[in-house]
């Protein structure tokens, strides 16, 4: 008779850091399938419309860059603070105030105004982000409140907000009671990349926040902080970094991309004000920053696999009348795998022959 | 943390650039392991990984290669084998003799013998005034670590002059 029981491992695996999120998509995908066949579908047929025909047009692929960009935007954002060991679960909530703050400002342009006025949405999303964020940093600082409590209840908080502009002051007055804003002028809007695809410049700017964030992170000075503070609060108290600092440097940073996520969604594809901008996307980054292991590469690849769980959730919907409830299902599932998996990073399988026991 | 990022940790430029000098921090680790002799493959490794008497002879490697005018250090053999700690006290040595004003604490009276130029004992909330090492008998310094003072010395005076 033999047991398997799991054993700590003396040191980290380094092979499992990387393997576990590729091994949790494979898993995520199987056991996805066969949600497919119990929902009356072939699992190959599912998985056909949900991971391949996103990608088998030009324009798919702008879709899933589109998607993806919001993501690699609150993804990396929250990697710089669970790497500070600051547990910011409200990039949703800092989503929704960037958009709220870039559209407010969007509203304000003309037909007449420069082009100039769209780095003006970008600017003001990314401060009303960061003016959303800064609340959590200062009642975590000031009152030493749970920033993950907080900072998720201000998501609701932010959703009331918007829901509220879109129904009443900033309520399209020729939308027919509809509870959005007037569409924004061009001059406002992002710029497209491509002539006929919905891809625009946020695409590029995602990854250069992303290359950013690396700089930040391997490079500079308070990235090297930031990290000590999460990683070793003694060592760093002994070298003379300052917590505090970390705090507000953190969710600053994450606030303000995730501010701008919001800003380049309503400036971007949506192109105005809706009490429904975002489809989680400040949650899904957090599964996002986890999988891309807290790297802002990782970051980049896991927000495309996220942004195909979207895209294929749309398309299963509508080409095989499946609930778009999938792509909840499937993130769940990723998640779920993924934890499971990184179980493996600090421990082993051994098996234990005989009556051990 | 890797052994590079450690050694960043004391690195004085922190607190004056904004960006971290890694290839320097790499330099630095690989020379601490090389010439403490710490059972360490790169400088990329995880300072986690290291054995205790290796990771005490890193740390001390991290505090004394920059030759710093002041050090003060705590049981800085604690826990490493007797070469290591030969090599250790070496360098301690060494760096008394380049004009670091170095303050010991410990237990370890052999260690304390051998590098110390003035012994004090602190016990019982008092501290006694200073002896040089020969001045200073290691059972006369085992009465007063157990609180027997001398009657011809008055600790707690001693110690207001010293404060």
């Amino acid at each position: 008779m033999s047991s398997w029981r799991l054993v700590p491992r003396q040191n980290a695996s380094h092979v499992w850091i990387w393997l576990s999120p590729v091994v949790a998509i494979v898993l995520t995908l199987l056991a996805g399938s066969t949600l497919f066949a119990a929902l009356g579908t072939s699992a190959w047929q599912g998985l056909n419309v949900f991971i391949v025909a996103p990608l088998e047009t030009l324009r798919g692929w702008s879709e899933l860059a589109l998607k993806a960009t919001p993501l690699i935007l609150c993804g990396v954002g929250l990697a710089v603070c669970f790497r500070a060991n600051v547990w910011n679960i409200g990039a949703e909530g800092q989503l929704i105030a960037g958009a709220i703050v870039g559209g407010g400002v969007a509203l304000l342009a003309t037909a007449e105004s420069s082009r100039l006025w769209f780095g003006l949405v970008l600017l003001a999303s990314m401060a009303g982000g960061a003016l959303w964020a800064s609340i959590t940093a200062w009642l975590r600082d000031r009152f030493n409140a749970n920033e993950i409590l907080v900072s998720l209840m201000l998501v609701y908080v932010a959703q009331q907000l918007i829901s509220w502009l879109v129904q009443g002051p900033w309520r399209d007055p020729n939308g027919y009671g509809f509870p959005q804003s007037e569409l924004f002028a061009a001059a406002a809007r992002a710029p497209i990349i491509f002539e006929g695809l919905r891809l625009n410049a946020g695409g590029g700017l995602a990854l250069l926040a992303a290359a950013g964030v690396w700089w930040l992170l391997a490079r500079s000075v308070i990235g090297f902080q930031l990290k000590v503070v999460g990683l070793a609060p003694l060592a760093a108290r002994y070298a003379g970094f300052s917590s505090r600092r970390s705090l507000w440097i953190a969710l600053l940073v994450s606030g303000s991309l995730a501010g701008l996520a919001g800003g380049l969604e309503v400036a971007g594809p949506i192109g105005q004000l809706t009490s429904t901008i975002s489809p989680g996307y400040g949650f899904a980054a957090i599964i996002v920053a986890f999988v891309g292991r807290l790297h802002p590469v990782g970051v980049i690849l896991a927000s495309l696999v996220m942004a195909l769980f979207y895209i294929g959730g749309e398309l299963a919907q509508s080409r095989l009348g499946l609930p778009s409830a999938l792509t909840g299902i499937y993130q769940g599932l990723l998640l779920f795998f993924l934890l499971a998996c990184d179980t493996f990073v600090n421990y082993r399988v051994q098996s234990f022959r005989g009556a051990a026991a | 943390m890797t052994l590079a990022e450690n050694v960043s940790l004391t690195d004085a430029s922190l607190h004056s650039s904004h960006v971290l000098n890694v290839a320097n921090a790499r330099d630095g680790a690989a020379r601490i392991v090389q010439h403490f002799r710490v059972r360490a493959a790169t400088s990329e490794q995880k300072i986690e990984t290291l054995s205790g008497g290796n990771l005490q002879k890193f740390i001390v490697g991290r505090e004394v290669l920059p030759a710093p005018p002041v050090l003060v250090l705590d049981q800085p053999s604690w826990g490493v084998d007797v070469g290591s700690a030969a090599s250790i006290r070496n360098e301690l040595i060494a760096l008394r003799a380049a004009g670091c004003a170095i303050v010991i604490v410990s237990e370890e009276l052999d260690e304390l013998y051998q590098l110390a130029d003035r012994l004090m004992v602190m016990a019982g909330g008092r501290l006694s005034s200073s002896r040089a090492p020969h001045e200073l008998s290691v059972g006369e310094l085992g009465r007063w670590m157990a609180g027997f003072w001398p009657t011809e010395d008055h600790p707690s005076k001693t110690a207001e002059h010293a404060a």
